[in-house]
């Protein structure tokens, strides 16, 4: 049984067992009205994965990511009684998740200025502390190819709103809508938050994607100017 | 010649526009080799933001999923199959003619005992599959209590913290009070005695007849 077969197997099954399992909607209502435990436990397994892969690509660090997911179901769990059935559930989802992942960046930037703080005599080398910070985690190193790496840098490299929206469309699969649902601002603004986003992406990825391997272990002479949000 | 706003690029990118939209940008492209060019260079980053993968996290495996629905679902698939296998061979007359004999003298019999099989591992995969969800339900419900628990102790701890911190204050505040309190009581009375003292003793104030 081959892993190909076995997630096709499961992606058919999973869409016609919903011809007969509750929608994701009704199970949080059991679950805020009745304190429905197994129907909560039957939402984790849903989303679980999905909300992990957001905020390893939101983030950079799979194992912290595996934190906010937990995260983000404990604050479901906790907030469910202030739970409004007036948009999807999914939608309501990763809005928590997302905020986690920006707390979570904020967090990684404070202690990149303690860093900066506490070490003055570094700011001689201001590229050490950047190739420090872009070094690739030990999961980014088994998992993917030079390419790969060279894309995570690109992405990081663009600022959160950016970021955000390439995530959700390219690597989630939400419409234009559902991500301007999610982040509540109005399409437009999601259509040309992408515009940028591609744009710079492809500025940045382009000059260094014909460039050999070895250019990994430089320090990106193509950081563009840094957003502070 | 007239550039449509970039944004306009963004839904045609994705195929989130409408015909009539897509046509019209479609045209534009064919004729502009700038916007072409950018349209193409979005292309290409989107594919190589495939290069990034994150690590896979094994799945269980699709047998293994709890619940009924998925016998159900199940079933459907192997019903649907029969259907079609049924709808589409091809037979001749005769044959034909000689299944429908068999199968009008059979039916009763095999539909009471396929019903009673298909009820019975219904049931079986049901029990197991819910047994598992339960466990499983169990697992995840205990993990996300320990952490709310844990959360409810600290909270309780800071609160307590908090008062014993107010209780001190308040404390210092009666202390510094009373000891503020004592100070005046003393100056009062020294003050009294200081008035009484003969050798300060002024006619006027003190008797004011006198004169």
């Amino acid at each position: 049984m081959t892993a190909k077969w076995n997630e096709r197997m499961t992606g058919i099954f999973t869409g016609l067992s919903k011809l007969w399992s509750a929608t994701d909607e009704e199970v949080m209502l059991r679950v805020k009205e009745r304190d429905d435990h197994q129907g909560f436990a039957r939402l984790v397994r849903r989303w679980e994965r999905p909300i992990w892969r957001l905020c390893a690509r939101m983030t950079g660090d799979a194992h912290r990511a595996e934190d906010l997911k937990q995260e983000t179901f404990v604050r479901l769990f906790e907030k469910r009684k202030s739970y409004q059935n007036t948009g999807r559930f999914s939608t309501y989802l990763w809005r928590i998740a997302l905020n986690l992942c920006y707390d979570e960046l904020r967090r990684q930037e404070r202690r990149r200025r303690l860093f900066r703080e506490e070490r003055p005599q570094d700011e001689e080398d201001p590229h050490m502390e950047q190739a420090a910070i872009d070094a690739p985690t030990p999961d980014a190193c088994a998992a993917q190819s030079e390419e790969g790496e060279l894309v995570r840098r690109a992405l990081f490299e663009l600022p959160e709103i950016y970021r955000t929206v390439l995530v959700l469309r390219h690597y989630e699969g939400l419409k234009l809508a559902q991500i301007a649902e999610v982040l509540e601002i109005p399409e437009g603004t999601v259509n040309s938050r992408m515009a940028e986003a591609l744009t710079r992406l492809s500025r940045i990825l382009e000059p260094i994607m014909s460039k050999s391997a070895s250019k990994l272990a430089q320090p990106n002479r193509f950081i563009q100017e840094r957003s502070v949000l | 010649m007239n550039h449509p706003d970039r944004e306009e690029f963004v839904p045609y990118l994705f195929g989130e526009d409408t015909p009539e939209t897509r046509r019209r940008l479609h045209e534009h492209l064919g004729a502009c080799p700038q916007c072409q060019a950018e349209v193409e260079s979005w292309r290409r980053s989107l594919r190589r933001l495939d290069a990034w993968r994150t690590p896979t996290v094994p799945r269980p495996s699709f047998v293994a999923r709890p619940g009924l629905s998925w016998a159900f679902a199940l079933l459907t698939v192997v019903g649907l199959a029969a259907f079609l296998l049924g709808r589409f061979t091809s037979r001749a007359e005769a044959e034909a003619k000689l299944q429908e004999q068999i199968a009008a003298r059979l039916k009763p019999e095999l539909t009471a005992e396929l019903r009673q099989v298909v009820r019975e591992e219904v049931a079986k995969a049901a029990d197991g599959m819910l047994a598992t969800s339960r466990e499983e339900s169990g697992r995840v419900l205990a993990a996300y209590e320990r952490v709310v628990n844990a959360r409810l102790e600290a909270e309780r701890m800071q609160r307590i913290s908090d008062c014993l911190a107010l209780k001190k204050d308040v404390d210092t505040i009666a202390v510094n009070a009373d000891a503020g309190l004592r100070d005046t009581e003393q100056r009062l009375a020294q003050m009294v005695v200081y008035r009484r003292s003969p050798a300060l003793a002024n006619p006027l104030i003190d008797n004011p007849t006198h004169h």
